[in-house]
């Protein structure tokens, strides 16, 4: 058997080192030990990139969405929290305005008053709420020709229920917020209740009205100080152009009168005196705006 | 709009003067005959009242017209034209019309406002839906406000046929027509 004899630099070796491939290497491509280093360092960073690259691809594009938003957010509330921070800071340093007070609201009279007085009549009773009222009349001291306006804290139907008046909820359901309990002084020095009440349905109030008449005289007469279940009818009457109701006794004495003064504002009062007097103080109101 | 007008109706009949004699001196520089529009408002129902709501001046010149209305059997409620220290002048009827129809309306099946006052339209509603009356409404058509049209029953425009609800104004009239 020939046996063909093989250059023993071509010879594979029957165990291959770290070294021996070195060796081999240095000898095959004439490189030195430091070029292999160099690119064996080469080597090492291309294969860390392409593992990052692999790991960069694996990331699905809504886990990014969501990391942006989370740090959209956090921004937010960094951001939030530093204007808060900043804004308690200023608050508390010198350079900082005074807050202004806060004026209370003050509604005015639906009959321009010359004088307004509270009246406390929450927890009292029908009877004496009005004697309540008609106490602290008698309290005041006011000139002739003037208006009084009795405060009472109520709303207008929470008055006419708690005096006891059996008002049609017709009414009670037109009203607005704006009422006055009110006093005009006479020439004669005697002081005359009167009721002004606002609504924003004319119409339905009328017909409440009109409804009530049954029972309004005697229903009225412990508010306005007039005799219980009074006789008398309704008669109409025209005074200072206006449509009233006057409620005679049957020798003709006027107990009481009601009246659209115009169409949001309904006057129940016990004199004609009294009635132009709130007229006339409408008028002027509106005449002055 | 469909409305039923029978003889066994009763009607009452509430006219803003001011309003309609406002509208055909404006129109057609011509007085209104308040009569015919009473007559062709009611057709043949039964008229329970006809109120014709009224503005008096210190002049009084109105108080021949008064005694036309009444003649036609048409009442007068007047009112002073109050004139306020600024110069204001202030008289309407709203509140006093609108007060007569609810006092009524219980006793009537028809109301027939006269006018062409939007105001109204609260009132017409109220006749409408409180009280089940059939509301309708008489004016010129030119100077009637749209929603109290909307809301009547029924309306009369007068302007279809002014000649025959105007006096006097024939010579005008027949020069208006023909241009």
């Amino acid at each position: 058997m020939n046996e063909e004899k093989l250059d023993p630099k071509f010879v594979q070796k029957p165990i291959r080192t770290y070294e021996s491939d070195l060796a081999e290497m240095m000898a095959k491509k004439q490189a030195s030990a430091a070029s292999i280093a160099i690119a064996e360092n080469k080597k090492k960073v291309e294969a860390q990139k392409s593992e990052l690259d692999a790991a960069g691809a694996q990331t699905t594009p809504g886990k990014l969405i969501a990391q942006r938003i989370l740090l959209g957010l956090m921004s937010l509330i960094l951001l939030g929290g530093g204007a808060v921070g900043g804004y308690i800071l200023y608050k508390k340093s010198a350079f900082a305005k005074p807050t202004p007070q806060q004026m209370p609201i003050v509604i005015p009279s639906l009959i321009p008053s010359d004088k307004q007085v509270p009246v406390a009549v929450a927890d009292l009773s029908s009877t004496q709420l009005t004697s309540q009222i008609h106490a602290a009349l008698a309290k005041e001291t006011l000139p002739s020709r003037h208006i009084l306006e009795l405060k009472t804290g109520l709303s207008a139907s929470a008055f006419i229920e708690k005096s006891g008046m059996s008002m049609p909820d017709i009414i009670l359901r037109s009203l607005t917020d704006r009422w006055m309990l009110g006093a005009y002084s006479e020439d004669t020095g005697e002081k005359t209740i009167f009721l002004a009440l606002s609504t924003d349905f004319f119409q339905n109030v009328f017909a409440g009205m009109l409804a009530w008449e049954d029972t309004m005289a005697n229903d009225l007469s412990l508010l306005f100080g007039f005799e219980e279940r009074p006789q008398g009818e309704f008669i109409d009457r025209v005074l200072r152009n206006r449509d009233v109701r006057e409620f005679r006794t049957q020798n003709g004495q006027l107990l009481f009168l009601y009246s659209f003064i115009n169409k949001e504002t309904l006057l129940i009062t016990t004199t004609e005196s009294a009635f132009i007097a709130a007229i006339d103080r409408i008028e002027k109101q509106t005449v002055v705006r | 709009m469909s409305v039923i007008k029978h003889k066994e109706q009763r009607v009452g009949i509430y006219i803003d003067t001011q309003n309609i004699y406002h509208s055909g001196k404006n129109l057609y520089h011509s007085k209104v005959n308040f009569g015919q529009i009473v007559k062709d408002a009611l057709g043949d129902r039964s008229l329970i009242r006809a109120v014709a709501y009224v503005i008096t001046t210190e002049a009084g010149d109105e108080k021949a017209f008064f005694d036309a209305l009444t003649k036609m059997g048409i009442e007068t409620k007047t009112k002073d034209l109050q004139i306020f220290g600024s110069g204001a002048k202030k008289a309407d009827w709203d509140v006093g019309l609108a007060i007569d129809a609810v006092k009524l309306a219980p006793k009537l099946d028809a109301i027939i406002l006269v006018t062409g006052d939007g105001d109204f339209v609260p009132l017409v509603e109220y006749l409408q839906m409180n009280q089940g009356c059939q509301v309708e409404v008489v004016s010129f058509g030119k100077s009637t406000s749209a929603k109290l049209i909307e809301a009547a029953d029924d309306f009369i425009d007068l302007d279809t046929n002014p000649q025959k609800y105007l006096i006097g104004s024939q010579a005008a009239f027949r020069a208006k027509s023909r241009k």
